[in-house]
């Protein structure tokens, strides 16, 4: 049996009734990194020892009749997450050695619920990028095509799930990190409601954008995951104090007359045609199952990227201030390019004399672009667009051209300037390689994006198709 | 638009090489001139949001609980002098009075 195939949902199953233990599944998990990560170096980190160690914990439990969804399950974590012991390092050169003295608060919770920890992931460094090239460690490769880059900055996290390594991990989401590699690699990934998953513990890029998503096959397994993140933590004073849904509760339920926007700003000339087409080929399928297109105009898009470039980028600039190699790490000449051009953006946007123009600026229109959804949510339940320009390009084509760059963000930064949830869902291939559509939805509507998604995917099934991996 | 690479590169307090200066010139150049359509927005108006979720003065009980020992917090440095930390000189002497 293929276990490294095996969803959640599947392996839960397995794992309950006692077909397969979770020391099985974890020990093929770790073969299979150790056989393809040398190709895909999507980790920096492995800590086999320890997952033995907690694959068999997990067991126990199992046998001592415990059934709670992720008990027993691999996962892995962008370099993000802070886990105590084990080095974290943003995958930048100043955090090379750093070995925190607390976990995250995202990882407590996983780790108490039995998920088995495989290792750390590599990434764009400090999250920023949207290819996986700004490793200080070297680039992640895309199992689709091993000379195409993954998306980023969460490459690692989705290459892992995508080559089967592991069912499901961990990324950040603050401009698109998660929702555009999921639709470069033909997984599902939630970008979750700013403040529904604490932020503690997790190193900051932009503390008003940031998210802590993750990375799935199955819009399903997604809710699962979710299940076990969401929640108010008195660590994190931006985590929020609504209950948390029973994400997988209605996924089951059809979406006969549910009001799906397609906003006109979203679907524009400057995207590769085969993309475009894709996506609105998945919107038709939503249309046949029942759901109602409202052509939607969100008019405040076109300056989405450039006022996300100024808010995060000043944001970054307060955040990196920390690394000064006094408390930890190196000194900050040991940063890498684009981290650099970022802390000199975002000094810029708020120094005396620009903060107007710029800085006080954005947040204005990022009022604007708030209101934009808002009033679009009054006329439909969730809104559908494409996710990525384009499909997954080679490594090195746009390495030399920041604002090319940037641009690739140009549909998911308005998910994190509103603050409202978005999920990524495989709908199709371009030339061999995937396509993802965007499901965004009103603050805490992850449940409607989960079922939508789920429907979605019972009747088409793309998460069954695999990279060919040797 | 000519930016002072030099004088931001001290209030960010990163030091660059020349050849960095004139290409992070060069590249904020570029990205600043982007920014300028923004103008067009009318924005008299309109409150700013600095963030998201609604919520205010989100406060915990004053009370002390447990923490990071002396050690943990001081773990990750290079430079500890009797358990604690050894920053560069910020005041020097012959500051004006």
């Amino acid at each position: 049996m293929k276990l490294h195939e095996l969803t959640i949902s599947k392996a839960r199953k397995k794992l309950d009734s006692g077909e397969i233990s979770s020391l099985e599944l974890t020990k093929q998990c770790l073969e299979r990194l150790e056989k393809f990560d040398p190709q895909l170096n999507s980790f920096l980190t492995v800590t086999k020892e320890q997952a033995l160690e907690d694959a068999k914990k997990a067991d126990a439990r199992i046998a001592g009749g415990e059934k709670t969804p992720l008990l027993g399950i691999p996962f892995s974590l962008k370099d993000m997450y802070l886990t105590k012991g084990i080095k974290t390092t943003a995958a930048s050169r100043v955090l090379e050695n750093y070995i925190p003295q607390y976990s995250s608060t995202v990882v407590t919770k996983l780790q108490s619920a039995g998920a088995v920890l495989l290792g750390k992931n590599n990434q764009d460094a400090w999250a920023h990028g949207s290819s996986g090239e700004n490793s200080d460690f070297g680039a992640t490769k895309n199992p689709w095509n091993l000379e195409m880059i993954p998306g980023g900055s969460s490459s690692g996290p989705a290459v892992t799930v995508a080559a089967d390594i592991a069912p499901f991990s961990m990324g950040t989401d603050t401009g698109g990190s998660i929702r555009q590699p999921a639709s470069l690699t033909n997984t599902v990934g939630i970008k979750p409601t700013y403040g529904r998953v604490s932020r503690y513990g997790v190193i900051a890029m932009a503390s008003s954008f940031d998210t802590m998503g993750h990375f799935t096959k199955t819009a399903e397994d997604s809710a699962m995951v979710l299940s076990v993140t969401a929640g108010k933590d008195v660590h994190d004073a931006t985590s929020s104090p609504i209950p948390v849904d029973d994400y997988s509760e209605d996924l089951k339920k059809d979406i006969k007359g549910l009001r799906i926007g397609m906003p006109r700003e979203y679907f524009i000339s400057g995207m590769d045609p085969k993309v475009r087409e894709t996506v609105e080929a998945a919107i038709r399928k939503l249309e046949e199952m029942g759901g109602e297109i409202v052509e939607i105009s969100l008019p405040h898009t076109e300056y989405a990227i450039d006022v996300y470039y100024i808010l995060q980028t000043a944001e970054v600039s307060s955040n990196l201030a920390r690394y000064d190699g006094i408390r930890y790490g190196a000194t900050r000449e040991n940063f890498g390019e684009e981290a650099k051009r970022r802390i000199m953006l975002g000094t810029f946007t708020l120094a005396h004399g620009y903060y107007d123009a710029y800085y006080k600026k954005g947040m204005k229109i990022r009022t604007l672009i708030k209101q934009d959804f808002n009033k679009a949510f009054e006329r439909v339940d969730v809104i559908a667009t494409p996710v990525s320009p384009t499909t997954a390009w080679r490594i090195g084509e746009k390495a030399n051209d920041p604002l090319a760059m940037y641009l690739s963000d140009i549909f998911t930064v308005t998910g994190n300037i509103a603050g409202i949830p978005g999920l990524t869902i495989p709908v199709g291939f371009v030339n061999g390689l995937p396509v993802g559509m965007q499901l965004l939805g009103p603050h805490f509507s992850e449940k409607l994006l989960f079922r939508v998604g789920h429907q979605y995917e019972l009747v088409t099934k793309w998460y069954e198709r695999r990279p060919k991996l040797i | 638009m000519k930016i002072d690479i030099a004088h931001f590169s001290k209030l960010a307090n990163l030091p660059l090489k020349l050849k960095e200066q004139e290409d992070f010139g060069k590249q904020l150049s570029d990205v600043l001139e982007n920014f300028k359509k923004l103008k067009e927005v009318a924005t008299d108006k309109i409150e700013e949001t600095s963030q998201v979720t609604g919520l205010t003065n989100v406060a915990r009980t004053d009370e002390v609980v447990i923490s990071l020992s002396q050690h943990e917090a001081t773990a990750n440095s290079k430079n500890i002098h009797s358990g604690l930390f050894v920053v560069p000189v910020i005041l020097e002497e012959g500051i004006e009075g």
